[in-house]
C-alpha cells in the first residue's frame, strides 16, 4: 500500500497545562485544523475557562473569597505540516508514481505511473491481453501519459487518453 | 510600546487568521477579478480600461461544489486550461457528459465523454473555450462563479441560463439500444 502524500496541513493540538500569562494572548482565539482531503473541520476554541481560586484575605482569621484568575492553557500548535505537495512547481517526470482525479469519474482518484511528459512520442500496446497491435501518439502540451503497472489490468490513458497537469493530485514518496 | 511579547503575540494571531484565511478561501468561497471580454456582457461588459483592476468585475466563487462535482447546464465555473495548468478560464457550461455537440464549421457531431464537459464563453467572438480544445474533464473545475461583487452598481446574481441557439447546436439525444 503506498502512503500517500495529499495536500493538506495536519496540525496537532496539544494541550500542555495550564500556565500564568503573558505567554498567551489573551483574546485565546486557537484554530485547530484538520484538514484532509475529504471534509476540514475548524474549531474554534475560546478561551473562557477561568478558574477560582480561594485566597486568605486576612492573615488572622482567614476569610476565604473567591477570586477569579484567569489561567490560560497553552495549546502548543506543533506543526506538524504533513505535505502540500505542489504539482506546479512541475517536479514530476516519467517514471514517477502519481495520484490523479480520474477523467472519466472526477470524484474518484487513482494511482498511476507517468510514462511519458508533453511532447514526447508514446508507443502503447493497446490491447494487450488480446493482441499485440501498437499505436503511437504525441503526448498534447499541458498533458501527460499515465499507465498502471499491471498492463494486463489497468484503466488508464489507452483507456482515457492524457490527462492535463491540473487533475494532478500528488506524487507517491514511499510505501 | 512595542515589545517582544507583543510582536510575538501580532505574528502568531497573524499566523491564526492566515490559517483561517486560506482554509476559507480554499474550502468555501473566494473572490477573484475577471480579465478579458469572453463572457461579456455577462461579466466584463466594457473593454478594460488602463485602470484594469479598479474596473474589472471581480465575482465570488463558491468552492462547496467541489465535494461532488455536480454540475449543471448554465453554470459558470473557473477552471484550469488544459494545455496550461498554471492559467484559470471562466466559462460557462453548455453541455454536459453525454450530450451531443455539432463540431463547428463541419456537419459532424461529437458526444462529450463521460466526466467532460463542454465550456463555452457567452461572447463566441472573442473566447477561447472547448471549441478550441474540446471537451474538458470535470476535475479541471476549479469553482462555480455565483455572484458579481464589483462595481458596486452590477452587485448581483449571475444566472445561469441555457446557451440561446446560435452557433452551437445541442441536442439532447436518448439512444435505445434494442
Amino acid at each position: 500500500m503506498s502512503v500517500r502524500i495529499s495536500r493538506g496541513f495536519l496540525i496537532d493540538v496539544w494541550l500542555l497545562g495550564k500556565f500564568p500569562n503573558p505567554f498567551i494572548p489573551n483574546f485565546g482565539v486557537i484554530i485547530i485544523l484538520f484538514w484532509t482531503e475529504e471534509f476540514v473541520t475548524v474549531l474554534f476554541l475560546f478561551k473562557l475557562l477561568s478558574r477560582t481560586k480561594w485566597v486568605p484575605i486576612s492573615g488572622q482569621k482567614p476569610i476565604y473569597s473567591l477570586k477569579y484568575s484567569k489561567t490560560t492553557h497553552i495549546f502548543c500548535i506543533k506543526g506538524c505540516i504533513v505535505f502540500y505537495y505542489s504539482i506546479v512547481q512541475a517536479k514530476v517526470g516519467p517514471d514517477d508514481v502519481i495520484i490523479v482525479r480520474s477523467p472519466e469519474s472526477p470524484r474518484k482518484v487513482v494511482t498511476k505511473r507517468i510514462i511519458g511528459m508533453e511532447g514526447d512520442t508514446i508507443t502503447y500496446i493497446v490491447d494487450p491481453k488480446n493482441s499485440d497491435t501498437t499505436e503511437t501518439i504525441v503526448v498534447p502540451k499541458g498533458h501527460v501519459w499515465v499507465e498502471g503497472d499491471n498492463i494486463y489490468n489497468t484503466y488508464d490513458s489507452r483507456n482515457f487518453g492524457p490527462v492535463p497537469y491540473g487533475l494532478l493530485q500528488g506524487k507517491v514518496f514511499g510505501r | 510600546m512595542v515589545t517582544p511579547s507583543f510582536l510575538w503575540n501580532v505574528c502568531k494571531s497573524s499566523f491564526t487568521f492566515g490559517l483561517i484565511g486560506l482554509t476559507i478561501s480554499d474550502r468555501f468561497a473566494s473572490i477573484v477579478p475577471v480579465r478579458g471580454l469572453s463572457m461579456s456582457p455577462t461579466l466584463n461588459p466594457h473593454e478594460s480600461t488602463s485602470l484594469g483592476l479598479f474596473t474589472d468585475d471581480h465575482v465570488l466563487v463558491e468552492k462547496r461544489c467541489l465535494t461532488n462535482y455536480k454540475f449543471s447546464h448554465g453554470d459558470v465555473v473557473v477552471f484550469c486550461s488544459p494545455s496550461s495548468y498554471k492559467e484559470k478560464h471562466i466559462k460557462r457550461i453548455t453541455a454536459m457528459a453525454g450530450d451531443w455537440i455539432s463540431v463547428p464549421y463541419s456537419y459532424d457531431a461529437v458526444k462529450i465523454p463521460e466526466g467532460h464537459c463542454w465550456v463555452e464563453g457567452d461572447n463566441p467572438t472573442n473566447s477561447l473555450d472547448s471549441r478550441s480544445f474540446g471537451p474538458i474533464p470535470v476535475g479541471l473545475i476549479r469553482g462555480r462563479v455565483t455572484h458579481i461583487m464589483w462595481p458596486p452598481q452590477r452587485v448581483g446574481k449571475v444566472d445561469t441560463r441555457f446557451p440561446k441557439d446560435g452557433e452551437c447546436l445541442v441536442c439532447y439525444c436518448i439512444i435505445i439500444f434494442l
